[in-house]
């Protein structure tokens, strides 16, 4: 009877756990490895975040890190309009990696904005590797 | 003698009466349908949502339906951004924007923006509607943009610490600058 308690318990702690943006980025990156990426890495995605690429409408060298912060727990800042841009870290604001709709509108608008091109599905899931160790 | 003086002084009373009620007319030229707001503040879900990301989300009542049909026709380069919105999203937004311009709304400030702009004028930079450029105009832009609490005239909650409700009174602007006043003492 204790075997199966404990396999219960185990059994509801592992759904509930996969629940919130956890599940939603397991989603997301199964969706990654079928267009083409794998082995994920959050140290790629972490090396991504502070590159430098050269903003077309200012000439300035910016990265994600420009409006983001080095700090994903911190609050942020848009370069152009100042406004402030909520922590993207999902241990600081638990909206964050929720709404898989997001995710991808986000993306695609960032990445071209930092990137001038969308990211590819390799660099999309190192990212959220990166965002869901924070 | 008395009577003359009770009627000069029923006059003095009147004018006083008269004066003190023409500067609370003033005053309460600014009342609005909605009590401490001066613009239909934004309250579209959508608009905040997909609008309010990035920048602040302007009142409509802060630009003429002409204006918010530029921005919505223009979103393919807004400001220099590529926006893609559904179809849905994109109606939604037109309809709201419209519907709640400045030239739809009898909310006093949108009375005053449409009463300071020419019909020939489609301002498509809250910054260049006439009314609302020409109270910022002693602001050095030089200044506020290298503020880091400001960077830019978009950024209207950095300072107008109502905005939200719809409210740009000059009582409820935040002080932003650091800087040392006149008298040299740093101030708070």
């Amino acid at each position: 009877m204790k075997r199966i308690a404990l396999l219960a318990t185990l059994a509801v702690g592992l759904t509930v756990g996969s629940a919130g943006y956890a599940g939603v980025i397991d989603d997301q990156l199964k969706s990654y490895e079928a267009a083409g990426g794998k082995n994920f890495s959050a140290e790629r995605g972490k090396a991504m975040w502070t590159q430098d690429h050269k903003d077309p409408e200012s000439g300035k060298m910016i990265n994600c890190a420009t409006c983001h912060t080095t700090d994903l727990k911190a609050t942020g800042k848009h370069h152009q309009t100042g406004k402030p841009i909520e922590p993207m870290a999902p241990s600081a604001n638990k909206e964050r990696f929720t709404d898989p709709k997001k995710i991808e509108k986000w993306f695609k608008r960032n990445c071209k904005e930092v990137l001038s091109r969308e990211c590819t599905a390799q660099e999309k899931g190192d990212l959220l590797m990166f965002f869901r160790a924070q | 003698m008395r009577r003359i003086r009770l009627s000069v002084l029923a006059v003095l009373l009147l004018l006083g009466a008269g004066l003190a009620g023409r500067a609370a007319a003033e005053e309460e030229a600014l009342d609005s349908p909605v009590p401490g707001s001066d613009i239909a503040p934004a309250r579209n879900e959508v608009y905040i949502e997909e609008c309010g990301a990035c920048h602040v989300a302007f009142p409509p009542g802060l630009m003429p339906q002409r204006s918010w049909e530029v921005i919505v026709d223009g979103f393919a380069d807004h400001f220099g951004e590529e926006l893609e919105f559904d179809d849905e999203v994109i109606a939604s937004l037109r309809k709201y924007l419209i519907n709640n311009a400045a030239d739809r709304s009898k909310y006093p400030r949108s009375v005053l923006i449409m009463q300071y702009l020419r019909d020939d004028l489609t301002p498509t930079r809250v910054m260049d509607v006439p009314y609302i450029k020409r109270k910022h105009s002693q602001i050095p832009r030089d200044a506020l943009e290298k503020n880091a609490n400001v960077r830019s005239f978009a950024n209207c909650d950095a300072c107008h610490s109502r905005v939200e409700a719809g409210s740009f009174n000059k009582k409820e602007i935040k002080s932003i600058w650091s800087a040392p006043n006149r008298a040299g003492r740093q101030q708070r």
